[in-house]
């Protein structure tokens, strides 16, 4: 009686505390004022032993034109494009180009700082986004009130004014800061910068801040890691800690075909065609006050194209050269899908026929007209990068097919497989960024001899996403699971609470507990590929890798004799949409997402079934 | 001898590829080939099909041939209409609100900083500056020291059903315990690791015992290394030393080394060796999208108990181990395999352990995993009983929900034959079914008990759901059991227990979380036979923890 007195002392006790703990105001707990973020620290001087002149270091944070002068720090493309207009043009639709623009990546790296307590700080943008971090910007000022050059993403100086050899550093790569006078670093010889500087009265051109003429560079510096693969990991290949590695073209690269035969990144990425060493062209590598330097030079096409593209506000990206006009801010207000500034549009304005409410700054139909001349020169741009995406896409992969394995009959189900091939001998089919878990997947239709789709595999929901257990639709039960789907795409897994493990949007485990923190790994985790609980999952065809997609057709489908049809197409995607809601895309995303996605090799072929 | 060995294999070996069989689209997946309908084979074939050609060489990069294809099909006009149509935002106006908010609407959050951060600063903004050159050019270092980890303490009451001389079985505690990550970054690829428990020693941990077998404070210190490793890559280290860039990675670690591999269940355990990794690769004639291989040896402090030969105590020398690890992304899968030999130094208790696993998800219903691990070859001295001889299969599964990252049903099973042991496991990590259920995992803190963990002769699983709410808390609810296969020679008979796991953050740094378990315990069995009664098991506990 005693014993049982004082158990329930004893559980009276941890009631009481259990009871204490969970009073803390979890509102107050949370109030807790962030750290401040460390005050942006000063560039060190530049240190190449190359460099003529140490540039200066920035004010402090708290000078007000701390900003501006760090900015003078790091040029802008659009400073560069005074002499190097041809690459500028091709930079500008450039994926590298939209990096720190992509409303995908703002959303994304929102919501990994969310489900991570912000442990995971600056990681993302250090590639996305690298001068503006290296000078020190929040990653949290909107697009208006961080600089140009920060707005650039990958910028010229993001690549061209990097003096060490980096590896796998996962982004945190050094840019050399100074001014537009300052070296840059290029692949190639200086010979055309010298030519330049020994002619400078001829070319009219300012080393210096007493000269006067263009202002530029003094030296160029020969720097050999820019062009070569290794150059390309230290953003290409990233793992956070503790070692979840989100992308691997590297690694992918580095045991293939390709690197055996030492076939650069740049050798396919900066090519002539799109995705093949197909060699670089020849061209001036500038033109200075309208003459040109160095004509007959290699030029590697700075448009870098990859299956990626821009789902923004088109005012916004392309980078534009007389975009600037506007804010972001005054851009995003600009509904370019209903017309504005187009002249159907405008004449019914003008009329009165359609009443539209404009904000004050798109009151004016002359700033609309303007604005929509940007807008339609950007969506040229737009679905040029289409084009290119689509020959690159198209020059790295085939499918064959179908493949019967027994004569179609009537009434009986009908069995095929297609044949998809990684042409590609340097990296999976799919890569790129798996932390964005692109697609790429088998769209299969069986038309019967009325015309009529009678059967599918790799239809999409109303979303947009594919019918698997990640659709909305199939968990509605408002569309049927495609049990027959090819998809290629890369999955993120993390492990239950108990047993096995199971696909999630992002990387990072709430099953442990929920206060997931991204620290360096308490088990060496490079020798065991990914950290406790986390994995990678990747479906994609390894280098030159082929797979067949089978498929089988219910006898219920195929009762009519006839002629059928079979439409193929490989669709390719560069996010998931249920991602995208996920870390909370605007449905102006996804509709740009889903419109801008290609059908690749899509073919037909018809078939008697008797 | 060897024929017996043999005979015991057999039936394990049908058990395996019974579970595969279980699992009928594995099976399918298996299968390269579709199988032909028989109607359709023995029909008269109007026209010959062509079997899909082989992955063979591939086609040159931007091949523009036509598609091969069957003989009865013919290329003709594409439409695009041919597929459903995508999705439609006719209805959906261009939001400007809801655009601007894009990059308007970020925010920082309040932020737990490592408890120490020397050099470089984890993931913050602001420049670089130049690189110091130790390690070479080519090998940038990038110093930094950081000290991190969390702080746990928990009050609880637990009854294990063992009693002490008076006969008491239940003992209510508050016990504290410090976890410490220090980390020495030297370049991007290069670190020195340690780690160190301060508030316990010896599977003791610092605490005020409030009642039941013990009252009082005991305190429990020591900086013992729990972990020292060295990890880098071979290819970053040549290239600094070289200047040249060798497209080499091969990452390596030595020291006290913490492997961890198949969700901690064959091997989770730090001791004194290395291990190297063919990390990355590819198969394109196995279409293998990925895989690695993972070589290692442990030459001392190897935690097995398979190697504790009987009237010894446990010593840092009893055991070293070798083999390899890896995993491979194909079969639209994950698998998972290792073997590893234990040179056990007294007893003849020397065997093998192998595993395979493969983890997929199967329709629109289930994420599976089949886990086996097998172990074999010992032979003890005379006098001596095996510890490690025998299989453990899992087969772990969870339902996919319509909310399939929050809402997560469970049924894992289990199945143990023999006496199955994992490859090595450190102490407080618990037995080789720790990852089955809430119910056979302990806290590694108050002694909170668990149902038997050890899969020994017993088989059994749990069924639980997890909900993870807006994944910011967590619930668990369970109820599991472990039956035995044997009629004698157990402590504990059958076992079934509820349990229930609540956590709760109360901000960035602090998180609440409450267990409570009830086990039903049958009597065990000596090895004549005769009964030996037990008692039902009971834990409550409160722990408040502290991450930095």
């Amino acid at each position: 009686m005693r014993v049982r007195s004082k158990k329930a002392l004893r559980m009276a006790l941890l009631v009481a505390m259990s009871a204490l703990a969970t009073m803390v105001p979890r509102g107050a707990a949370a109030a807790q004022s962030a750290p401040a973020p460390a005050a942006p620290k000063p560039p060190p001087a530049a240190a190449a032993p190359t460099a003529p002149t140490a540039a200066p270091a920035p004010a402090p944070a708290a000078d007000p034109h701390a900003a501006a002068f760090a900015a003078d720090l790091y040029p802008s493309a659009a400073v560069c494009a005074t002499c190097h207009a041809a690459q500028y043009e091709e930079w500008r639709f450039s994926s590298h180009a939209y990096a720190s623009i992509s409303p995908m990546f703002h959303k994304f790296e929102q919501s990994i700082n969310n489900l991570a307590s912000g442990t995971v700080g600056y990681f993302c943008m250090r590639c996305h986004s690298g001068v503006g971090t290296t000078m020190g910007e929040r990653r949290d000022l909107p697009l208006g009130k961080r600089s140009r050059v920060s707005n650039e993403g990958v910028t010229c100086v993001t690549c061209h004014r990097v003096n060490e050899s980096y590896g796998k550093v996962n982004g945190e790569r050094r840019i050399v800061p100074g001014d537009v006078f300052q070296p840059v670093y290029g692949s190639l010889d200086d010979s055309g910068v010298r030519a330049v500087i020994e002619n400078r009265g001829g070319y009219n051109v300012a080393v210096a801040p007493d000269q006067f003429g263009l202002k530029m560079h003094r030296q160029g510096i020969q720097f050999a890691q820019i062009g070569k693969s290794e150059f390309c990991v230290s953003c290409h290949q990233v793992a956070v800690h503790p070692g979840i590695k989100l992308e691997t073209v590297w690694d992918e690269y580095r045991d293939s075909p390709a690197k055996r035969q030492g076939i650069t990144c740049q050798a396919c990425h900066m090519s002539t065609s799109p995705g093949q060493n197909s060699g670089m062209a020849k061209g001036p590598a500038a033109v200075v006050n309208g003459r040109s330097v160095a004509t007959d030079r290699q030029r590697s096409n700075h448009s870098f194209v990859g299956p990626g593209y821009p789902i923004t506000h088109p005012g916004i990206f392309p980078h534009h050269p007389e975009a600037d006009r506007f804010p972001p801010d005054v851009w995003l207000s600009f509904d370019y899908r209903a017309g504005w500034g187009n002249d159907d549009f405008e004449a019914k304005v003008a009329d009165g026929s359609r009443k539209v409410d404009f904000p004050k700054e798109w009151a004016a139909a002359d700033d609309r007209v303007e604005a929509r001349l940007i807008v339609n020169d950007n969506l040229k741009k737009v679905d040029e990068k289409r084009e290119l995406r689509r020959q690159l896409m198209e020059n790295s992969s085939r499918i064959d097919g179908p493949f019967f394995a027994s004569p179609p009959k009537a009434g009986q189900a009908l069995r095929f497989d297609y044949l998809v091939t990684n042409l590609n001998n340097g990296h999976n089919l799919p890569s790129g960024s798996l932390g964005a878990q692109p697609e790429l997947w088998l769209d299969v239709a069986l038309i019967g001899p009325d015309g009529k789709n009678v059967w599918e595999s790799g239809y999409v929901d109303s979303n947009g996403d594919m019918a698997d257990i990640h659709s909305l639709d199939v968990a509605a039960g408002k569309i049927a699971f495609d049990d027959q789907l090819f998809n290629l795409q890369s999955k993120f897994l993390t492990t239950n609470v108990k047993g096995t493990d199971r696909e999630m949007y992002l990387p990072v485990p709430f099953d442990g507990d929920q206060l997931p923190f991204i620290r360096p790994a308490g088990t060496p985790n490079s020798v065991l590929n990914h950290p406790p609980f986390i994995r990678m999952e990747k479906k994609s065809l390894p280098p030159l890798g082929s797979r067949k997609a089978h498929y089988k057709v219910p006898a219920d489908k195929l009762v009519q004799p006839g002629t059928y049809y079979l439409a193929v197409s490989l669709e390719t995607r560069a996010e998931p949409i249920y991602f995208m809601r996920f870390v909370g895309a605007t449905s102006d995303m996804e509709q740009a997402m889903n419109e801008w996605m290609l059908r690749l090799h899509s073919y037909t072929v018809k078939f008697d079934v008797r | 001898m060897s024929r017996n060995r043999k005979t015991k294999f057999a039936p394990r070996l049908a058990l395996l590829a019974a579970l595969l069989g279980a699992v009928p689209a594995l099976a399918v997946e298996l299968t390269t080939e579709p199988a032909a309908e028989p109607a359709a084979a023995a029909a008269p074939a109007p026209a010959a099909p062509a079997a899909a050609p082989a992955p063979g060489p591939a086609p040159a990069p931007g091949d523009k041939k036509p598609p091969e294809m069957s003989p009865g099909a013919q290329l003709t006009k594409h439409d695009d209409k041919a597929f459903r149509p995508g999705p439609s935002y006719a209805d959906k106006p261009y939001d400007v609100k809801a655009q601007e908010a894009i990059y308007g609407a970020k925010h920082l959050n309040p932020t737990t900083r490592p408890w120490v951060e020397w050099g470089r600063a984890l993931y913050d903004r602001g420049a670089y500056p130049p690189s110091p050159t130790w390690f070479g050019e080519k090998n940038p270092a990038s110093p930094n020291f950081r000290v991190y980890g969390d702080w746990r303490t928990a009050v609880a009451y637990n009854d294990n059903g063992k009693p002490n001389a008076k006969g008491v079985t239940d003992q209510s505690t508050i016990a504290t315990r410090l976890n410490l990550d220090m980390d020495l970054g030297l370049t991007a690829t290069e670190r020195i690791h340690a780690f160190v428990r301060p508030l316990d020693h010896d599977g003791q941990f610092t605490r005020y015992d409030l009642g039941g077998q013990n009252k009082g404070f005991e305190k429990a210190f020591d900086f013992n290394l729990e972990t020292l490793f060295f990890e880098g890559d071979a290819g970053a280290i040549a290239m600094g030393l070289t200047g040249r860039e060798n497209g080499v990675d091969l990452p390596f670690t030595f020291g006290m080394i913490p492997l961890f591999t198949q969700n901690g269940i064959w091997l989770n355990a730090g001791f004194v060796g290395g291990a190297f990794s063919l990390a990355a690769k590819n198969s394109r004639t196995l279409d293998v999208s990925n895989y690695d291989v993972t070589f290692f040896t442990g030459l001392d402090k190897v935690p097995t108990a398979a190697a504790l030969a009987a009237g010894r105590k446990p010593t840092d020398h009893d055991a070293k181990v070798f083999g390899f690890t890896g995993f491979a992304d194909a079969n639209r899968g994950y698998w998972e395999f290792g073997y590893g030999y234990v040179d056990a130094q007294f007893g003849g208790l020397s065997y093998h352990n192998a595993t395979v696993a493969f983890s997929r998800r199967y329709g629109s219903l289930i994420s599976n995993s089949v886990r086996v691990i097998e172990n074999f070859g010992q032979h003890p001295d005379p006098g001596q009983a095996k510890t490690a001889n025998g299989t453990l299969v899992l087969i772990e599964n969870s339902l996919v929900t319509s909310n399939p990252t929050a809402l997560v049903p469970y049924f894992n099973l289990f199945g143990g034959f023999g006496t199955p042991q994992a490859l090595a496991r450190a102490a407080g990590t618990g037995g080789v079914l720790v990852n089955t259920g809430i119910n056979l995992e302990s806290d590694g803190l108050t002694g909170f008990p668990t149902l038997d963990d050890t899969a020994r002769d017993s088989w059994g699983g749990a069924l639980g759901v997890e909900y993870l709410f807006n994944l910011d808390r967590q619930i668990v609810v369970e109820v599991a059991t472990v039956q035995r296969t044997k009629d004698r020679d157990f402590a504990t008979g059958n076992q079934h227990a509820i349990g229930v796991r609540f956590q709760n953050p109360l901000n960035n740094s602090w998180i609440l979380r409450f267990d409570a378990m009830k086990g039903f315990r049958d009597d065990g069995r000596d090895a004549s036979g005769l009964p030996t009664p037990v008692k039902d098991i009971f834990g409550v506990r409160l722990e408040i923890r502290h991450k930095f």
